[in-house]
């Protein structure tokens, strides 16, 4: 099979076979050879090149993995290579619009600081949060107009839920 | 004391209950209903619903924890930390109730948990304390006039604080003016008093602190103490015992003057007088805890005392299982609170459910935690997962043992501040154990230094074998659903 992952933006070529328990992985063009198992369902304990590496793994949506590292997490897709190449012909060059500021965490809103159709500099207060007994302030990435606000003080939000809306 | 209610949650509660077990007491655990499901409630003897998720309405809702505990006829309680734990109102109305508080009494709570007067008490028991406002301020133009005076850098401080909430650093007049609105609501919303006052910050300085146990009979010892001064928003993530920084003279008078203020305000209970030491080792009292600090552990696996055992025998009017030349130090300890928070995302918090968990072992290794595999991480509270505490012979064997166990442990579904501390159990300065408040705030300022990049190859290896599984995966043999296949097969194992 071979996959395209998308990792912070990068686009990297990844290929693998299976013989018997072992995985042969050719990933850009490094190839070593794997063997694995799945000691439960949210992990997986592999020898790369005999060297045990045992890392926490979640898919959602089919293709979206985070993986658990000892040093970190790192969140990837993993594309089938033909798919990839199929959709990478119909998209649309430099698409770019409002911006969306989305809730970080759940939590609750504690104060809105702007308004509709205020003006705001980059680095401005935009709203306040409180998950978990901290107070996070979320400020513009940008500076812009505040074109619309979806959320009032007091109300509970999801993650990554649209708080408010910046042209 | 047969009967201990646990007025608390997560891993404190867990602690007090591990205690209780070895004392033959009963613990008994109140619970919020997103608590309905934590490990403390799993290990109680029983547990009682006291309300709603808020803990407002729950675990700070006083009249309905006094008639909970009436209710079950516990005749003490554990308040933990936090919550209620340094609340006199709490204490004064257990002692109202005929329940024992297990805890100093409320006038000393009262008086040491406004820490303008426990500056001003133990300021007068000759103790020297950080220069600031002796009173709350009224309004900003307070502050302002204050600032003119003492200059900046300055700490805007909850009257009524504590763990770095409603605590905000001022380094210019902007900044005093958004971090005393910030540390007002902060205030007002964790502590229920929104009143704040200024302390001059002291630059670069090491947080130290000294543990202290005090009984009704006028015993006082202390168990020496423990350096705190990785902090992150004010709020201590990495604690150990003995002080790398502080030298044995300063270690002896400050461990002296800490009895010395007990003595003199008549406390009793376990507690923590917490210092700021500068780089000529001259150190200034900060505040006094009147509870159960996080850290505790640190110091029980450097003296071997169970504090949170000693908490309930001063409460039950026994004297001390120990005078102070009972008191042997022995290696070094380091803690680690683990945190459901995102380091490569500025720690922003991390609830959900954590869908696979290995807690670390081994020599030398305890870890005190209120988590379990499938538990649901809550936004309601705070974001303390666990515990890791390392003790060594000495303080490089801590440091490579909790380096081993961090590496051992494996929390997935949340992210974790487990990664972050991996980075600093290799930083050198923290090796050299010079570190200083400030150590969290100079790595952060480095960002390609907070965190050594994943390995993105194991990453995608990972990603690609389970993808590459999930397609070729073997259909499985349908279950067996003929009754008679199932009735044989039942029978063949029989014989």
């Amino acid at each position: 099979m071979k996959y395209i992952a998308i990792l912070n933006g990068k686009e990297i070529a990844v290929e693998i076979t299976r013989e018997k328990s072992r995985y042969c992985l050719t990933i850009e063009n490094k190839s070593f050879t794997v063997d694995a198992f799945r000691p439960r369902s949210q992990s997986i304990a592999m020898l790369i090149e005999g060297r045990s590496h045992e890392v926490g793994l979640e898919k959602k949506n089919g293709n979206l993995f985070t993986v658990y590292l000892f040093n970190g997490t790192i969140d990837l897709q993993l594309i089938d290579a033909k798919k990839f190449q199929a959709a990478e012909s119909v998209r649309p060059a430099g698409a770019s619009g409002p911006l969306k500021i989305q809730a970080p965490m759940p939590g609750k809103i504690v104060k809105v600081s702007v308004q509709e159709k205020s003006a705001v500099r980059e680095g401005d207060s935009l709203l306040i949060m409180e998950a978990m007994k901290m107070q996070n302030e979320l400020k513009a990435p940008k500076s812009g107009t505040v074109s619309r606000i979806h959320v009032r003080e007091g109300e509970p939000v999801s993650l990554s839920q649209t708080l408010m809306i910046l042209e | 004391m047969k009967r201990i209610f646990i007025a608390n949650r997560g891993e404190i509660a867990v602690r007090v209950i591990r205690a209780c077990r070895e004392m033959h007491l009963t613990a008994v655990v109140g619970y919020s209903d997103a608590d309905r499901a934590s490990l403390a409630v799993r290990l109680a003897d029983e547990a009682y619903q006291i309300g709603p998720a808020s803990s407002l309405e729950s675990y700070l809702n006083i009249p309905r924890l006094i008639e909970v505990m009436q209710e079950t006829q516990c005749d003490a309680v554990h308040p933990g930390y936090g919550f209620l734990a340094e609340r006199s109102a709490f204490a004064a109305a257990c002692e109202e109730a005929g329940i024992t508080f297990i805890g100093p009494r409320s006038k000393v709570i009262e008086m040491m948990g406004n820490k303008i007067r426990a500056r001003l008490a133990v300021h007068a028991s000759g103790t020297p304390v950080v220069p600031g406002t002796m009173e709350p301020l009224k309004d900003i133009h307070q502050a302002h006039r204050f600032a003119e005076g003492a200059g900046f850098p300055l700490m805007i401080k909850a009257v009524a604080g504590g763990g770095g909430k409603g605590m905000r650093l001022a380094r210019n007049s902007m900044e005093l003016e958004e971090g005393f609105r910030l540390a007002q609501s902060e205030a007002g919303s964790a502590f229920g008093d929104s009143s704040v006052y200024l302390e001059k910050k002291i630059e670069n300085p090491h947080h130290v602190e000294v543990q202290i146990l005090a009984d009704h009979q006028g015993n006082i010892i202390h168990l020496g103490e423990r350096e705190c001064s990785i902090q992150r928003r004010h709020q201590k993530v990495i604690e150990e015992s003995p002080s790398p920084f502080i030298n044995q003279g300063t270690r002896e008078k400050m461990t002296t003057v800490a009895v010395n203020a007990a003595k003199e305000i008549g406390y009793t209970n376990a507690g923590t007088m917490e210092f700021l030491v500068d780089v000529d080792q001259n150190f200034y009292f900060l505040e006094m805890n009147t509870r159960l600090q996080v850290e505790h552990p640190v110091t029980e696996c450097v003296t071997g005392v169970d504090v949170v055992k000693e908490q309930i025998r001063i409460a039950a009017g026994q004297a001390l299982s120990y005078s102070q030349k009972d008191i042997l130090f022995r290696g070094a300890a380091i803690e680690c609170r683990i945190y459901a928070e995102d380091p490569q995302n500025n720690f922003m918090p991390s609830p959900g459910k954590i869908s696979g968990l290995r807690i670390p072992g081994g020599p030398g290794i305890r870890d005190d935690s209120g988590i379990y595999e499938g538990y649901e991480v809550s936004i309601h509270y705070d974001p303390l997962l666990s515990k890791l505490v390392a003790w060594g012979e000495n303080r490089r064997e801590a440091i490579d043992r909790m380096k081993r166990a961090l590496e051992e442990y494996q929390v997935l579904g949340i992210k974790t501040t487990i990664p972050f501390y991996e980075r600093v159990m290799r930083d050198a300065v923290f090796l050299e154990g010079n570190v200083t408040t400030s150590f969290v705030d100079e790595i952060l300022s480095h960002p390609e230094q907070i965190l050594d990049p994943p390995l993105e190859e194991i990453a995608i290896v990972a990603a690609a074998i389970a993808q590459f599984e999930s397609l070729t995966a073997t259909p499985r043999a349908p279950q067996a659903t003929n009754a008679w296949r199932s009735f044989a097969r039942i029978e063949g194992l029989r014989s």
